[in-house]
């Protein structure tokens, strides 16, 4: 079948389930407990580079089937578990798809304090602004490569303090966590034992601005939002013990043998329907052993003991009410090792059609591959598109 | 054609649409604001018969407060609620909306304390319930909307019994305040920015006006030609001049 046929027959399918509405809040004097979800499939198709022949990438696929659980009892206490049975169903005790985990959130925050709120537990770090905007506002199927969670986690199980002032239009956060990112979950820390230490802190200007990408309120003035991070922990094994299995990442990045330093800001801003968002992070790694893979075997004085890992993303975004529909187009850039020749460079964009809000949107994503960093990440395509439809019970 | 050129093709031609413009309503120009010490405000009704005008005003942390025209706090109560989003002053009786708790509290004005407390059971979302009340002198009910997702309106009587259920029209996004006025049941929208004149007796919009604030979330008019409308984000309370339904 023709590939633009098989695209029209994705599209109609994934058209045919959109119409139906479910929502639960439940409460007595002191607990409200809202329940709601979502479900979202695509088609993924690749077009491969000459040569190659496997398509296994050419295939529906089950996204999000994602129960949501959010409550509060009185004014001082919120917690929210968040699931995705697609993801547990894909089997667990293999590598981790840092941005299709299983579990999603599981903490509880106590706000009972007058300047500052605590959260404990599982949920997304305080680390970048794009990780924390929910992927059920985007009009994309996938983050941008640098910050989906292969170079850095995204959630961690750990305690967060934050605290809001000038009417909410800064925020700062502080935190400590496993340091495993994702793979927390499995159970006990590496042998280092040691814990991560993160930071942000944002800024928000006219008013604070929401954790949303699209300015589907179409802003009738600028409005503007500038964030800053960093990131620290020392992972050095001791003599003879090795990280657990699966945690460096699809990379080898993300927890390293060694110290791993990480800093960036990101900006966004929005007015009139239109919205801007930019990020940029760098990590700097340096692992314990001198023979370290990471130093493509460059010797001591090549590498002076560090790796540079980073890269930045930009993306504008146009809402139209009227057309009740979302346009983007993003550009990435990452290094994946400096120390390796090459970067790897994106650009893509998304449309979104939204048959009601966000809560059902038919989504395509477009990626194109301008440049690969071969000698760590070679690609097998060079073109993506992924069609599919986005429902939220809610 | 590759495909990144069909890719660029769709977005020029995406973009031109913008050119199109149908008939836009009057956008309405403030004369002046100022800061208003409740943090998080989302409704606001004004006292009767005080000059300059005096209003009570809900939070979202939960408590009413009694507000002077410039923004200061007379007085203010404790949290007496999760999550306050609407307010109506009726034949002497103070009335606060808890979305969050589906609730209706009515509040003793010579002290803010709650005398009643009733319960209007509402399934939708969370942070999607009952978002204003209003008097209906037309139809002589009470009206209660949630905020969207849909917006749905319910008629209670005198005694507060609900009596009849209907739905908004679909094209607004949200309600975040009701008020009556000039004989006419009065909307704004937070996420369409708008304020919408209605027909009381059928709900239908008759006339609509945009409104150039971030997050409106409350409003009242003062019967001498102004128009108050409340800024959850910023903090502010907003004048416009607004008499006999239209903007000047």
């Amino acid at each position: 079948m023709a590939v633009r046929n098989k695209l029209l027959l994705a599209c109609a399918a994934l058209f045919a389930a959109s119409q139906a509405s479910a929502q639960v809040t439940i409460g007595d004097g002191d607990h409200v407990m809202e329940i709601t979800g979502a479900i979202s499939t695509y088609y993924n198709q690749r077009f491969l580079k000459e040569g190659e022949v496997n398509r296994r990438k050419d295939r529906f696929r089950l996204r999000d089937a994602q129960l949501q659980i959010e409550g509060r009892y009185r004014n001082s206490i919120e917690y929210e578990l968040q699931f995705d049975v697609a993801d547990f169903s894909q089997g667990a005790g293999g590598a981790v798809d840092p941005e299709n985990v299983g579990l999603m959130d599981a903490y509880v925050t106590f706000k009972g304090l007058q300047f500052v709120e605590i959260t404990a537990g599982y949920t997304k770090l305080p680390y970048g602004r794009s990780s924390q905007v929910p992927f059920i506002y985007s009009p994309y199927w996938q983050r941008a490569e640098l910050v989906r969670g292969d170079i850095f986690s995204r959630r961690d199980v750990g305690v967060m303090l934050s605290s809001s002032f000038w009417k909410q239009r800064a925020t700062v956060y502080g935190g400590v966590y496993t340091g495993l990112g994702e793979l927390s979950l499995r159970g006990d820390n590496d042998p280092s034992g040691q814990p991560e230490y993160l930071g942000r802190v944002e800024v928000a200007y006219p008013s604070r601005y929401r954790k949303r990408d699209i300015d589907d309120r179409v802003s009738p003035v600028p409005m503007f939002a500038l964030g800053a991070n960093a990131r620290y922990t020392d992972k050095s094994q001791p003599d003879g013990a090795i990280l657990p299995a699966f945690a460096a990442g699809e990379y080898g990045v993300k927890v390293i043998d060694g110290k791993r330093t990480g800093v960036g800001v990101d900006a966004t801003a929005q007015y009139k329907g239109f919205s801007a968002q930019f990020e940029a992070h760098r990590l700097r790694l340096e692992p314990r052993n001198p023979n370290s893979a990471l130093f493509q075997g460059r010797t001591p004085d090549q590498h002076e003991g560090y790796v540079d890992v980073g890269g930045f993303f930009g993306q504008l975004n146009w809402f139209s009410k009227k057309y009740k529909s979302i346009l983007s187009v993003r550009y990435e850039e990452l290094n994946l090792n400096d120390l390796a020749p090459g970067l790897q460079q994106r650009i893509g964009g998304a449309y979104a059609y939204q048959f009601r809000n966000f809560d059902c949107m038919l989504k395509v994503q477009y990626w194109h591959i301008l440049e690969e960093e071969a000698s760590i990440d070679p690609l097998r395509w060079n073109e993506q598109v992924r069609i599919g439809i986005q429902y939220l019970f809610k | 054609m590759s495909m990144m050129r069909l890719g660029l093709l769709a977005l020029v031609t995406s973009f031109s649409f913008t050119v199109v413009q149908g008939q836009r309503p009057v956008t309405l120009k403030h004369t002046s604001h100022v800061n208003v010490a409740v943090n998080e405000p989302s409704d606001l009704v004004q006292i009767p018969g005080t000059v300059p005008p005096r209003f009570y005003v809900v939070s979202d942390n939960g408590y009413v407060a009694e507000m002077h025209a410039d923004g200061s706090i007379k007085r203010r109560t404790e949290g007496i609620a999760f999550d306050l989003e609407g307010a109506l002053f009726h034949e002497g009786e103070l009335m606060v909306v808890d979305e969050r708790a589906r609730r209706i509290l009515w509040l003793d004005t010579t002290d803010l304390s709650v005398k009643r407390r009733l319960t209007y059971p509402y399934g939708g979302g969370r942070n999607k319930g009952y978002e204003a009340l209003v008097w209906n002198a037309a139809k002589e009910r009470f009206v209660l909307l949630t905020e969207r997702d849909p917006v749905y309106i319910v008629e209670l009587d005198r005694e507060y019994r609900v009596v009849n259920e209907l739905d908004f029209d679909r094209s607004i996004r949200d309600i975040s305040s009701a008020t009556w006025h000039d004989g006419h049941l009065w909307l704004l929208s937070d996420m369409d920015r708008m304020v919408m004149k209605c027909d009381p007796l059928t709900y239908r919009i008759l006339d609509s006006w945009v409104v150039p604030v971030i997050n409106p979330e409350g409003f009242a008019f003062d019967g001498q030609g102004k128009l108050y409308i409340l800024s959850d984000d910023r903090q502010r309370l907003y004048t416009f001049p607004f008499s006999d339904g239209r903007a000047e």
